[in-house]
């Protein structure tokens, strides 16, 4: 319990920061919202999108009613899903390896604790923080939309949208903060961590938009966690349990990879 | 009970690092020193004692227990102090204390606040806004703080200054007459000399020599001065081959029986002799300066 508690002291500074910075883009967002009407932005986009190749319109999100709040806010939610993803991601590859890097395992590792008990700490404290993290910033969402609403707006269908959007962004994060915890239990150079789950992100980010190309690229989507949680296919037709299911399950492998890479590995400080 | 043993201890990096079936045996209460140049393999011995790195061959033991596969175990009566002191910069040494003693029960407070005020440490500030030195200090302190059965201490006073060098070894001293093993790898070699009971010499990751320190000293030869007249001085320097005179003095090194040498000299009228111990840090170069193996 001393080194979870000592892991939330220690990570906090990290998340209120991407925390301010994340609300900051939401209120960005959602102050933009009114815009789209008064600007006739709308009608700008149509005029550039219709000029668009119908593949080209996919990637871009296709023909969305900008001045309605769901659609709007679907759309531009991808920017939040990659910005949750890295910063999950982040977390999970600093975890162990830069206890190695800055060589305060040599402090760490002298008590009497197991390899375990060391992981297990630091994935529940990265776990709560995340956890705590989205859902700041769901209620953010949540409340800055009922602020920007407008006629048209369905505020119960926003708001089950937006929860589920959170719910698969959530997950998604999950799942790179596993990969990161992976990295970070296996790779011996721990700089080279966080520069690997950032690297595999936009990798998988950018099969995913190949995936939008053409139908027989379609496939490609399984390999880009974080279309598994599409902000627009969630919105209008909610969360796809197999992709959820999916993410689960490589996130709980990756967790137990972990553990075994770390209980075997050498600590060069 | 054998505090530390380790059996064929080997971890090895390949290009011939690392460390080679090492056998060591510190027994309980021994304060025992651990000698050899950069890269011998001594933070490698103490890495593999702290399961910090698992051997590629042999095993080590602390107290009888398996040091790979009862680590936490052992770990609840050993202290550390490494020789280069890397902890959380960002937390003041007060948290870092209070974390380090969350690790074990019934921490003895007065203790650790005795310890604080014995090497002067400034509990308020940042770890890494201090100096090496004071970083040193506050290693010192977190490894002692639950008065472990086992001390293990890589380079203890690099960093220290003389003063606290001397209180480091006054409360090594004490915890020492308390019944705790000090296991100290060192390149001072006077304060294993003067500290330690014991001492292993390690060169390339093999163990070159373990004797009782006094026993290194007494069996190494001796050296000697002589001043005396200039045709009883070259007299000498024709018996003793290798002896250097310079300024009227004639200095050799002299193994055996020292009887034999005392009554040849005191046949001569000398003007002056002197008979000097050789220091365990002559008997560390003998194994290190080229000089062969004579005394392993």
């Amino acid at each position: 319990m001393n080194m979870f508690k000592y892991e939330l002291k220690l990570n906090c500074k990290t998340v209120l920061i991407w925390l301010i910075v994340c609300i900051g883009i939401l209120l960005f967002l959602f102050a933009m919202f009114p815009l789209m009407e008064l600007l006739g932005i709308q009608e700008l986009i149509d005029n550039q999108l219709s000029q668009m190749p119908p593949e080209m319109q996919e990637i871009m999100g296709g023909q969305l009613n900008l001045t309605d709040l769901c659609q709007y806010f679907s759309s531009e939610f991808l920017y939040m899903v990659m910005a949750f993803c890295i910063f999950a991601g982040i977390l999970g590859a600093n975890a162990l390896a830069r206890e190695e890097y800055d060589g305060s395992i040599e402090f760490l590792y002298a008590k009497p604790v197991t390899r375990t008990q060391i992981l297990t700490a630091k994935l529940t404290a990265r776990f709560v923080l995340f956890t705590v993290f989205l859902m700041i910033l769901t209620v953010i969402s949540l409340g800055m939309g009922y602020v920007v609403r407008n006629d048209q707006t369905d505020f119960s269908a926003f708001a089950k949208g937006t929860l589920l959007m959170h719910v698969g962004a959530y997950i998604a994060g999950l799942f790179f903060l596993a990969v990161g915890m992976l990295i970070s239990s296996t790779v011996k150079k721990g700089n080279m961590t966080i520069g690997l789950i950032i690297g595999i992100f936009f990798v998988t980010y950018i099969i995913g938009s190949a995936s939008g190309l053409m139908e027989e690229l379609r496939f490609l989507e399984w390999f880009a966690p974080a279309y598994y949680a599409n902000p627009v296919e969630v919105m209008s037709d909610g969360l796809e349990p197999l992709k959820m299911a999916v993410l689960l399950v490589a996130s709980v492998g990756a967790v137990a990879l972990s553990y075994r890479q770390y209980n075997k590995k050498d600590f060069y400080v | 009970m054998k505090a530390i043993e380790t059996c064929q201890l080997t971890k090895n990096f390949g290009l011939s690092k690392g460390v080679f079936d090492l056998n060591l045996c510190v027994e309980e209460g021994e304060r025992f020193g651990f000698i050899g140049p950069n890269g011998a393999g001594k933070s490698t011995t103490i890495k593999l004692l702290l399961n910090m790195i698992y051997p590629t061959s042999g095993a080590a033991f602390i107290f009888g227990m398996d040091c790979a596969k009862e680590s936490a175990r052992i770990k609840q009566g050993v202290g550390y102090v490494p020789s280069d002191v890397r902890m959380y910069k960002n937390f003041k040494v007060k948290d870092l204390l209070d974390y380090a003693a969350s690790f074990y029960q019934d921490i003895d407070r007065a203790y650790v606040e005795e310890l604080v005020k014995l090497f002067e440490v400034d509990i308020s500030r940042k770890f890494g806004q201090l100096s090496f030195g004071n970083k040193k200090k506050v290693s010192v302190i977190q490894a002692l703080m639950h008065r472990p059965k086992l001390i293990l201490l890589d380079e203890p006073s690099n960093g220290l200054d003389p003063i606290m060098q001397e209180r480091l070894f006054d409360v090594l001293e004490r915890l020492s007459q308390d019944g705790s093993t000090v296991f100290m790898s060192s390149h001072n070699l006077d304060e294993v000399q003067r500290f330690c009971q014991k001492v292993a010499i390690i060169r390339e990751g093999k163990l070159v020599r373990t004797a009782e320190t006094s026993e290194i000293s007494l069996e190494r030869p001796k050296t000697i001065r002589i001043s005396a007249a200039a045709d009883v001085l070259s007299a000498l320097s024709k018996q003793y081959t290798g002896s250097t005179l310079q300024n009227g003095v004639l200095t050799f090194t002299y193994q055996g029986d020292i009887g034999v040498l005392l009554r040849q000299l005191a046949a001569l009228e000398l003007t002056d002799v002197t008979i000097s111990d050789v220091k365990l840090a002559d008997a560390f170069m003998s194994y290190y300066g080229g000089r062969g193996n004579e005394y392993v």
